[in-house]
């Protein structure tokens, strides 16, 4: 008995990107499970688009019909990745691509088919968007009323209750975190709908934590959709401490918090402050600002005299504190 | 050669987990002095710390870093304005089951101003996963009602690693924040 087969094509890409995904597609034959044939033909179950192509508002245009193709945007910016199914980042990973495609074909075949709540109001200015900026938003309205949020991610329903930033994954039943993540890195919000809920969620073994969930895209996308750090001088300043017993914590990321929480600071600034290359200072700030702790000081104003990196005695005495205490680099 | 010596202090309510906390990290098993709890209606708890714990943990120069747990019990209130001077540091812990955690937290961010004030105190807020209200936005609340910026942070003192990392935390704030009082020294030693 052969495996179900599913049809994948390009719109707009060069030839390299297109030679490249038909020799990825053909090479994985193999590849238990479902299977990918690659067509040149706009009806396939999967199209991967250059945003900037005529043809793939073409495809766009009949994915919203008729459910095929499921388009995903190739490379573009946050504007062009907020129409589309799903996106996927260039260069692509190849591990990316088949995660992304086995979570497209799992997608229900219409808007309506998600197990999302039978009433509720919906919240069509999220919808489309990227996972990291509807959380974001939601976090920033800081909303206090027990409803339940209700997101659909591709094929991955989540429950939220905001109050209580916790968060049940309801289908499928058998979706890792893990997952969700990888999901949430790659595709964009494509249902928000708020339920009234009878008091605070009941919190139970299996729900996670909408914070932790943040935090971790936050540092998969250090070039992110809460990319204030690049906005040139501008200061920027944590209004309090992550909250680092819940969700995990590395010695920069304390010492950055350190910094920040006392006096506004650059990225450059902070990379030279404590030591760190700008990549993981701006996946930091990526993080912080997912959670809505970073305050941008408009114009560079500080606060205060910026510290320099402690050294001599002090320094000293503190690595001999660590070393003591066996806390490791 | 005399030996340097410096202080950090644990604080908080009873049950809250100093006595855990400093057995975590001591070298040597904690020394407490425990009596009769004679506050079993607050809590049921047996025994309750009267004077201090103590440990301790020697560094590689032969100094010692000493460890000193508060009374939990407001009776013993008296002894946390004395143990508090000449300490580098304060760890805060808060029980997050008590009646009025709160409460508790503003007690000792008062009664350790100066310590907080000089950004040298951290605070762990046990037992949230079973106690989740109230939650760390509303012990920020209150920070920020006393306007005071310090570390909050989620744990268990039971774990190792959660210790080590309230106690990471306030060596990198001691770091930080040492060139803002221009007059601070190191306490050496312990009267």
């Amino acid at each position: 008995m052969t495996s179900p087969e599913r049809t994948i094509t390009t719109i707009g890409l060069g030839l390299r990107d297109e030679t490249m995904i038909r020799s990825l597609v053909s090479v994985a034959q193999d590849r238990p499970g479902l299977q990918w044939r690659f067509v040149d033909d706009i009806e396939a179950d999967v199209a991967l688009c250059a945003p900037d192509s005529a043809l793939a508002r073409v495809a766009l245009g009949r994915g919203r019909q008729s459910g095929r193709p499921r388009c995903v945007c190739y490379g573009g910016d946050d504007v062009a990745r907020a129409q589309y199914d799903a996106a996927i980042r260039t260069p692509i990973r190849v591990s990316e691509l088949w995660a992304l495609l086995d979570t497209l074909v799992r997608m229900p075949d219409g808007p309506d088919d998600a197990p999302v709540p039978a009433t509720g109001k919906a919240r069509p200015d999220l919808a489309g968007h990227t996972v990291a900026h509807v959380l974001s938003t939601l976090v920033g309205e800081r909303r206090d009323d027990p409803e339940r949020w209700s997101l659909r991610i591709g094929a991955i329903v989540v429950d939220l209750s905001m109050p209580q930033r916790i968060l049940d994954i309801v289908a499928p039943p058998d979706c890792a975190f893990d997952s969700l993540l990888d999901a949430a890195c790659t595709t964009v919000v494509d249902r928000v709908v708020i339920a009234p809920a009878d008091g605070p969620v009941k919190p139970r073994a299996g729900m996670k934590s909408l914070d932790v969930l943040l935090w971790k895209i936050g540092l998969r996308q250090a070039g992110g959709p809460a990319a204030v750090w690049a906005r040139d001088g501008n200061a920027l300043r944590l209004r309090r401490w992550p909250d680092f017993g819940h969700l995990g914590a590395h010695r920069p990321h304390l010492a950055m918090t350190s910094q920040l929480t006392r006096v506004a600071m650059t990225p450059t600034e902070l990379a030279s402050a404590v030591g760190c290359e700008q990549d993981h200072v701006r996946a930091f700030l990526n993080a912080c600002a997912l959670l809505d702790l970073v305050q941008v000081e408009a114009g560079g104003t500080r606060g205060g005299a910026i510290a320099t990196r402690p050294t001599g005695g002090l320094t000293k005495l503190m690595r001999s504190f660590r070393a003591a205490l066996r806390m490791g680099d | 050669m005399s030996r340097r010596e410096y202080k950090l202090l644990f604080a908080g309510s009873m049950g809250a987990g100093k006595t855990t906390a400093i057995a975590c990290v001591s070298e040597i098993p904690p020394v407490s002095t425990d009596v009769a709890n004679t506050d079993m209606a607050g809590y049921a708890k047996a025994t309750t710390t009267t004077a201090l714990d103590y440990g301790e943990v020697t560094l590689a120069s032969g100094d010692k870093l000493r460890l000193y747990g508060t009374p939990g019990q407001s009776r013993f209130d008296f002894m946390w304005k004395i143990l508090g001077g000449g300490a580098l540091g304060a760890v805060i812990l808060v029980d997050n089951s008590r009646p009025d955690p709160l409460a508790d937290l503003e007690d000792y961010l008062r009664s350790f101003s100066e310590i907080v004030r000089r950004n040298r105190a951290v605070v762990g807020i046990g037992r949230t996963e079973t106690h989740p209200d109230p939650g760390l936005d509303a012990y920020h609340a209150l920070l920020d009602r006393m306007q005071i910026q310090a570390p909050l942070l989620s744990v268990d003192v039971r774990r190792r690693d959660d210790v080590l990392l309230l106690l990471d935390v306030l060596f990198h704030q001691i770091e930080t924040h040492a060139s803002d009082d221009a007059s601070d020294g190191f306490p050496e030693s312990i009267a």
